[in-house]
């Protein structure tokens, strides 16, 4: 009689990576489409260059004005230029703010544990 | 095989047996701006079974609305229609099994001040095309 053991553990290590991974890619497309619903608007450019990529492992990002239009969309983050002047008083689109990747951000990032339990839930070994 | 992206395929079968319009209310892989409605995204989702090819594919359904119990009442709808449904066809993909992986999830409001929630629906299917 004797005792077979398993190791499971490299197949788990493996799947719970690419959960984790899915996790971050959930969370990631979630910023990406609050902070579309929440960028100023005027003739769509600034909506248009935002996008969303993977970095490397578990690394994402998102970002805008990638497109040559980086000075313009950390100024409309901002709302101000870097040294506080030219303060965006009026925007063209009602109720359009600053901020609008930062709050998204900081809207799903409290939710992360929903995200990553989501996913861990799918770990099958 | 995959011909027609999954998400479009979904809705166009939502929109056949809901109340919901395709483009009127509701639109696939497209954040409409200004507009209530429901705006279908395709999340990250698992990788296809390597032996069977059946498909993981998890689906966001962002409700847009200045009126949060109309948002809330459209997303309910979408709950009802696909969660635990079972064993049935859209044009290009045979769905083995629907489920919510979750409840509406508030996700704040847009710019224009309306409400944003959101329900994840996780689809297992299989391409009804032949595989050659």
């Amino acid at each position: 009689m004797g005792v077979r053991v398993e190791d499971k553990m490299p197949g788990f290590v493996r799947m719970n990576e690419a959960a984790m991974e899915r996790a971050l890619k959930r969370m990631r497309n979630d910023i990406f489409v609050l902070s579309q619903f929440k960028a100023p608007y005027e003739g769509g450019e600034l909506r248009a260059s935002g996008e969303q990529m993977q970095r490397g492992r578990l690394k994402h990002r998102v970002q805008y004005g990638a497109t040559g239009a980086q000075g313009y969309a950390s100024y409309q983050h901002r709302g101000m230029r870097r040294d506080g002047s030219r303060v965006v008083k009026r925007y063209t689109t009602a109720g359009t703010g600053k901020q609008f990747l930062a709050d998204s951000g900081k809207i799903i990032a409290p939710k992360s544990g929903q995200y990553f339990k989501r996913e861990a839930e799918s770990v099958r070994v | 095989m995959l011909r027609n992206p999954i998400v479009q395929d979904i809705c166009r079968f939502l929109a056949d047996y809901s109340s919901l319009t395709m483009r009127e209310s509701l639109w696939a892989g497209e954040l409409k701006m200004g507009t209530n409605g429901i705006f279908a995204i395709a999340a990250p989702s698992e990788q296809p079974d390597k032996e069977t090819g059946i498909i993981y594919q998890s689906i966001e359904f962002w409700a847009r609305d200045k009126d949060t119990a109309r948002a809330f009442e459209r997303l309910s709808e979408i709950y009802n229609f696909f969660d635990r449904r079972h064993h049935y066809s859209t044009d290009n993909y045979y769905i083995h099994f629907s489920h919510c992986e979750g409840q509406i999830e508030d996700m704040d409001k847009d710019i224009e001040n309306a409400k944003l929630l959101k329900l994840s629906i996780r689809f297992i299917l299989m391409s009804e095309q032949a595989i050659s």
